[in-house]
């Protein structure tokens, strides 16, 4: 809570109209809205964001939520997947590789120009617990690098399928592999390149 | 409004301008620099749409899973996962589920100012599959409902477990519990 007193600043007279703008919008006064402004900024200052980031954050969020994805906490998530797998390994693949169809087809489907590119940005924001994840695609070649000892050994497996999933979505074959605790590297191509 | 040219007045509680001194004095700029650049982000800000204090509480919700160990995951993977194996180790998992519940509880405890308000957040930010989530306080009291028409009967009973924990770990005891399929409905006693 601010206190009454208050000191007199000179702002910029567009900014200034526009905040008042939406002061106005939202039923605030214009002391009140700049101070509660003001108050945000101070906090993110001190958390040491800067507003840009957040904004990105929040686009990240929405991201999300358009590719169905949720949060779980990482060990609950490892420690189900590898009891999934012990009992039902085939199926369980088959339906991270689903997921990764189903994902890739939610951007084909939006018609954007560069789909894989869009998946890569979204998937970096995604796998916060992966410190390593490329997708580099140059004309018809995609190569794939995860790496991340965080990760299990059934759920790289399961991890890897996903990104398969995503691949065969988009027309590309998998050439070559490299699967091992916490590492992937996937090699793909389209038309038999 | 008073005005100079191309500038206004505009009025701030002192004791702000005495805090963004400190921390603008830290980042080697001037108060009146720290409001400009703030005032103009805040128009980019609206301009895309989005409001600045969604996007900050927004923010420290994510922050806060990041902290506390959370994934993404597919949601129709999440539901898979949960539906093989929760039949054979539905305690295990609960037990789990509620422990990590309160973990979180004890850390939007510590955190937030309003962390009953940052709880009912969290669930809307993380649970996209929650159409509906209230929470209703009354003096000691709180009253916590949620929908979702997608959840599964395993993946509603570990939520609901979830936020039982958090409720504890927010200084919360449950007094009673309903759980269907898609709809959890908890009283809380503080």
């Amino acid at each position: 809570m601010v206190n009454s007193r208050r000191k007199m600043l000179a702002a910029r007279d567009d900014l200034a109209d526009k905040i008042s703008e939406i002061a106005n919008s939202k039923g605030f006064t214009l002391f009140g809205m700049i101070n509660s402004i003001l108050e945000l900024a101070i906090e993110a200052e001190k958390m040491g964001i800067n507003l840009e980031e957040a904004v990105d954050n929040y686009k990240m969020t929405k991201a999300v939520k358009e590719a169905s994805f949720t949060l779980v906490l990482e060990s609950l998530l490892y420690e189900t997947a590898e009891i999934a797998c012990e009992k039902a390994k085939q199926e369980t693949l088959k339906v991270w590789f689903d997921a990764g169809v189903w994902l890739a087809s939610q951007y084909t489907s939006r018609n954007i120009e560069n789909p894989l590119g869009n998946i890569e940005k979204d998937l970096k924001a995604f796998s916060w617990n992966i410190p390593e994840f490329t997708i580099e695609q140059i004309d018809d070649k995609v190569s794939i690098r995860v790496l991340s000892p965080r990760l299990s050994e059934s759920y790289t497996v399961l991890f890897n399928r996903f990104l398969e999933g995503i691949l065969k979505a988009l027309s590309f074959e998998v050439k070559y592999k490299e699967l091992g605790k916490g590492n992937i590297r996937l090699e793909a191509a389209r038309g038999g390149g | 409004m008073p005005k100079a040219k191309g500038k206004k007045l505009v009025s701030v509680s002192e004791d702000l301008i005495a805090e963004i001194a400190k921390v603008s004095r830290s980042g080697g700029e001037s108060v009146s620099k720290f409001i400009e650049d703030t005032l103009r982000q805040t128009v980019e800000v609206r301009k895309r749409g989005y409001d600045l204090k969604q996007v900050m509480d927004c923010f420290n919700v994510i922050q806060a899973h990041r902290v506390l160990g959370g994934v993404f995951v597919p949601s129709p993977v999440l539901d898979y996962l949960t539906g093989k194996v929760y039949k054979e180790n539905s305690e295990r998992l609960q037990a789990k589920w509620y422990e990590s519940g309160k973990w979180n509880g004890k850390y939007l405890k510590e955190k937030f100012q309003d962390p009953i308000e940052a709880f009912r957040y969290f669930l809307e930010i993380s649970r996209w599959d929650l159409n509906e989530v209230e929470v209703d306080r009354s003096g000691g009291s709180l009253k916590f409902r949620c929908v979702s028409t997608v959840l599964t009967k395993a993946g509603t009973e570990l939520l609901a477990k979830f936020i039982e924990g958090m409720l504890e770990g927010l200084g919360y005891r449950t007094e009673k519990v309903d759980c269907l399929k898609g709809m959890i409905l908890l009283h809380s006693k503080r």
